[in-house]
């Protein structure tokens, strides 16, 4: 697998002394997007912040690697990761209203990030912006450029966020969450929109999201976690259509779906620091439980070519 | 349904904001009624006026005009004191709806004392009924709102509101902050306590898949305006607005998936 643009190998992550994530190994390609999907808490947020490696985020790397573009991210002095963020790596955080100063208007804000990565250039920039604008469904661009953040509804300045990180064109898109505060309506729009920008950039994406939906639409390979560690990841039609691991089967199930009928969804939640746990951390909320989930231990098992599972009791 | 006496009727329903002397209608001529036992779902973009027209039911807004008849009386304008027994409100953000300092359960006595106007133990007693009625363990009662995951919060705000024994309760959001594995489970418990309690309930939601599993009857609503009603099922499989059909075409759904 020579394309693969970022690698997590063994990664063990820690939050405030807490296992949050243990044993997760895997890729993305360039130009793939992977969604990364499971319950609050279950670690998805830690992993992006991981590989974002900002100070303050409060999540250590207890052990494991993140390789990025053939850099061992994880091993870089902290100047070096710094100077990646925004031009390679972008992050477009599920907090819209925090990404931006409210009181400052877009252009200036717009005009700063460019600056100081050295991609300044006048009024063409400003009409880069303008077309990016465009095409994430906001057709008034200059009297967006000319507002504040605290002026516009979340959904707006989530969509101006998502520009912002766009155009510097990283080579890896880092998304927590980017359509949960968008209304129904333009979800689809900006998720289309992403897909189509990312072919023509060749850029690769991580979509963080409880919306099976959204990683449905948009994501070539999708990874479900639960309890800190990955139950699930393969090819997103081989995952959701035939998915092997009773919990991934559970969250398919809890979707509601345009029938009139009301899923049962899913009893419980997800154990804090499952990541601890000996055995399967699901077995006290799964379906198909067996007297020896207790103990096995945690392994992936291939089920069909490029699809693993760490159980394959849900397999129909 | 016609020999029914509808519980919640709302009539010509006008609420307008008035910001830098430019008015927005956020509600125009909102009518439509509600029987008891009834969940009527509301769908709509943000903006469309489903909050603002349940916070004028609940007296949280004082309408610009009409009429909203709550078992009976005409309570447009009235204070959230006078209506509270009546009808009550469950928002979006469980945890926000909770004094963070202050255990769930002690949340729960103070409505209890006010809302049923008991004391002593009877409090506690009743307190822990709700807690139960809501499908969780009354040892909950005894952690603070951080402490709890967002659907145990928010089963726990649905319990606090029973305390007066409504007749309607308005659901505004109450499933979106939530993961979906906990979604359907609040919704499901809606719908077991209409069927219990008999309770009436407005559920506004932007999740038509979900409104359509808990609902009996649907209004679509969009820039103030009620643009369709109908019988859930209905809405579901033969929408006639344009509008509804959208919102109808943006569900995601795992089925349509990512194609090559």
């Amino acid at each position: 697998m020579n394309d693969a643009l970022l690698k997590i190998e063994d990664l063990s992550l820690s939050y405030g002394g807490g296992l949050v994530a243990a044993d997760v190994t895997f890729d993305v390609r360039r130009g793939e997007t992977l969604a990364v999907v499971g319950e609050s808490g279950c670690g998805k947020t830690s992993l992006l912040k991981a590989v974002l490696g900002l100070d303050g985020l409060g999540v250590a790397v207890e052990s494991g690697r993140v390789i990025f573009d053939g850099r061992p991210l994880s091993e870089m002095p902290k100047k070096a990761r710094r100077a990646l963020l925004g031009g390679e790596i972008g992050m477009i955080f599920q907090n819209p209203g925090a990404a931006f100063n409210p009181i400052r208007s877009y252009k200036k804000q717009f005009s700063e990030l460019l600056k100081s990565h050295g991609r300044f250039q006048g009024e063409s920039s400003y009409a880069e912006i303008r077309e990016c604008f465009e095409k994430l469904g906001l057709p008034e661009g200059e009297r967006i450029l000319n507002s504040c953040p605290y002026e516009m509804s979340g959904g707006m300045n989530q969509r101006v966020a998502i520009a912002a990180a766009m155009l510097l064109r990283p080579k890896l898109l880092l998304m927590d969450e980017p359509t949960s505060a968008l209304d129904v309506t333009t979800q689809k729009t900006v998720l289309d929109e992403l897909s189509r920008l990312k072919a023509l950039t060749e850029m690769a994406m991580i979509l963080v999201t409880h919306n099976l939906g959204a990683a449905a639409r948009i994501a070539e390979r999708t990874a479900v976690m639960y309890a800190g560690r990955l139950v699930e990841y393969g090819g997103t039609q081989a995952v959701l259509k035939t998915p092997c691991h009773p919990y991934t089967r559970c969250l398919i199930d809890a979707i509601p779906k345009l029938d009139g009928r009301l899923p049962s969804g899913l009893e419980g939640q997800p154990p804090l620091y499952g990541a601890e746990m000996p055995g399967c951390a699901f077995r006290d909320r799964c379906p198909l439980r067996r007297p020896d989930c207790a103990e096995r231990p945690y392994a992936q098992e291939e089920a069909e070519p490029g699809h693993f599972a760490a159980c394959a009791e849900g397999r129909i | 349904m016609n020999e029914a006496k509808a519980i919640l009727k709302v009539r010509g329903l006008y609420k307008t904001f008035k910001r830098k002397g430019v008015a927005a209608e956020a509600v125009s001529d909102g009518t439509f009624e509600l029987m008891p036992g009834e969940i009527l779902g509301i769908v709509g973009e943000s903006g469309s006026g489903k909050s603002t027209l349940l916070r004028c039911i609940a007296c949280l807004e004082r309408p610009t005009a009409g009429e909203i008849e709550l078992d009976g009386r005409n309570i447009a304008g009235k204070r959230p004191s006078n209506v509270c027994r009546t009808v009550q409100m469950v928002f979006q953000d469980a945890a926000n709806s909770f004094n963070p300092r202050m255990k769930t359960g002690a949340a729960i006595d103070e409505a209890v004392r006010q809302l049923a106007g008991l004391s002593g133990g009877s409090v506690r007693k009743r307190r822990d009924e709700l807690i139960r009625m809501v499908g969780l363990d009354p040892s909950l009662g005894e952690r603070y709102p951080g402490e709890l995951s967002g659907g145990q919060c928010q089963r726990l705000a649905i319990a606090r509101t029973l305390a007066g024994e409504p007749k309607v309760l308005l659901c505004d959001e109450v499933t979106s902050a939530l993961d979906v594995s906990a979604q359907a489970q609040i919704a499901g418990l809606l719908a077991a306590l209409r069927r219990e309690l008999g309770l009436a309930i407005v559920f506004v939601s932007h999740d038509l898949a979900l409104v359509g599993g808990v609902c009996d009857r649907i209004l679509v609503m969009r820039g103030g305006k009620i643009v369709e009603t109908g019988a859930a099922m209905e809405m579901l499989t033969a929408p006639r607005e344009e509008y509804t059909k959208l919102l109808l075409s943006s569900v995601l759904s795992v089925e349509d998936g990512y194609e090559e």
